[in-house]
């Protein structure tokens, strides 16, 4: 039983990180050195960021 | 009936149906430590500081779920079943606490946003939905993933539809928006930021003294000690954190369905003519890694945080024993929870939790109806034998 449950969980997080890498080979490339800021806190706003409480951007 | 082993707060399995609770297997705790170290490195590296910060954040926020068992879901069947009104209390303080700092924040500086919502007859049927799935499922946004990252096989089986559901929600956001809407109602912006406080807190304050009087007279409360209550102080700190860090208050469901977006694309599906998959920034985002995308980042980190506080405890993989049909009913709750929580602009963390910080009365509308919701969820839960 132990075994299956630890295969439950390997079996996620190798998924998991499947998902990330496939999604990251398939995504357009990211330029690193053009990022935001480390944190938008007393900078300019970014806009466009994604949350569930705003449906329409 | 052969009962479902759940997780429970003390982090490990309880059984239904008479069988002991058993901890599951258990890994060695610098592996994961190096793994989550290595992944922030080459999250900073490949993405930026920013995402790299947001991951540190996912994972203190799924330590302290994972941690101290901080459950939305039992908090309330707890209130519902025994007149236990400790995770109500510990869910005030956390989102009072939140309240108190983001409020003001916000109110000063324009870069940082509320998760502020229209007030929609999908919120209404959005939230109901979704709380009486919470409870069949035994996780909402944040306790399906944190539970899913500690290996817990019940909440592994509501991921995937959780997923889906939320990209389809999304899909069918506009249909459900033309059954009418209201604006959002930002109360920071109507009365300003003090009055708002104290009202928000004043509401807080009379709930809690409600419960308190209304209290069982014999609980055995699942949350013994101080735990919780500083699980919920550092939680707070987590989410003002988020808010500093993303410039938007902490969320959970968009990114899963963001990731169904994806998924879906892949197999060659053309999103671009649909109302919400199809505007730009989505596009945008459906485009570019998943690691860019805030909401992502932090769910992924809160996966991995959960992992690392269970195994610390000896918590982590609880074994999980279901029938047929209560794993039917964990994947169709999964799909409920997504689909639903997209409709209400957000589950108990992105409506809920970030909504009634930020000053939202969607998040007040949300909790209402979904506390509503969650009334029959557990009449549900006992009739399918998910008694814990």
């Amino acid at each position: 039983m132990k075994r299956r449950t630890l295969a439950f969980a390997i079996t996620f997080w190798l998924a998991a990180v499947g998902f990330i890498a496939v999604d990251w080979t398939r995504a357009q490339p990211h330029n690193r050195f053009d990022e935001p800021p480390p944190w938008q806190f007393g900078q300019e706003k970014v806009e466009g960021t994604g949350h569930c409480a705003a449906p329409l951007k | 009936m052969a009962g479902v082993m759940t997780s429970v707060p003390g982090g490990g399995a309880s059984p239904v149906g008479g069988a002991r609770a058993t901890h599951g297997a258990r890994l060695a705790n610098w592996p994961l430590l190096a793994g989550a170290i290595a992944a922030w490195a080459a999250i900073t590296w490949l993405v930026g500081l920013r995402q790299g910060f947001l991951f540190v954040i996912g994972i203190g926020l799924g330590a302290v779920l994972a941690g101290v068992s901080f459950g939305f879901t039992t908090g309330w069947r707890a209130w519902i079943r025994d007149r236990d009104p400790t995770g109500f209390f510990a869910q005030f303080v956390a989102i009072g606490l939140a309240m108190v700092v983001s409020i003001p924040l916000i109110a000063s500086h324009e870069e940082l946003s509320g998760a502020i919502a229209p007030l929609s007859v999908s919120l209404l049927i959005g939230a109901f939905v979704f709380g009486a799935a919470m409870q069949i499922a035994d996780g909402c946004g944040s306790g399906t993933l944190y539970k899913a990252g500690l290996g817990n096989g019940f909440s592994l089986a509501v991921l995937p539809g959780f997923v889906f559901g939320s990209f389809l929600g999304a899909a069918h956001l506009d249909t459900w928006l033309s059954l009418g809407s209201l604006p959002p109602v930002s109360l920071p912006e109507q009365l300003g930021a003090a009055p708002a406080l104290l009202l928000q807190l004043a509401a807080f304050g009379l709930l809690a003294l409600y419960l308190w009087k209304k209290r069982g007279p014999r609980i055995d409360t699942r949350w013994k000690g101080r735990a919780v209550y500083i699980g919920a102080i550092v939680m707070a700190a987590f989410a003002v954190l988020n808010l500093l860090v993303a410039g938007q208050p902490w969320g959970v469901v968009y990114g899963l369905g963001l990731w169904g977006a994806k998924v879906v694309s892949w197999l060659g599906v053309d999103l671009t003519a649909n109302a919400f998959w199809g505007r730009e920034a989505q596009q945008a985002h459906i485009q570019s890694s998943l690691l860019t995308d805030v909401t992502s980042i932090t769910n992924l980190g809160l996966l991995v945080g959960a992992l690392f506080a269970a195994n610390v405890r000896g918590t982590a993989c609880p074994q999980t024993r279901a029938n047929p049909r209560q794993w039917i009913a964990a994947v169709v709750a999964g799909l409920l929870l997504g689909y639903s929580s997209r409709l209400a602009f957000g589950c108990n963390v992105g409506a809920y939790f970030s909504g009634i910080s930020t000053g939202s009365v969607h998040g007040w509308v949300w909790f209402a109806m979904a506390f509503l919701g969650s009334m029959l969820g557990v009449r549900v839960r006992g009739r399918l034998g998910l008694k814990a």
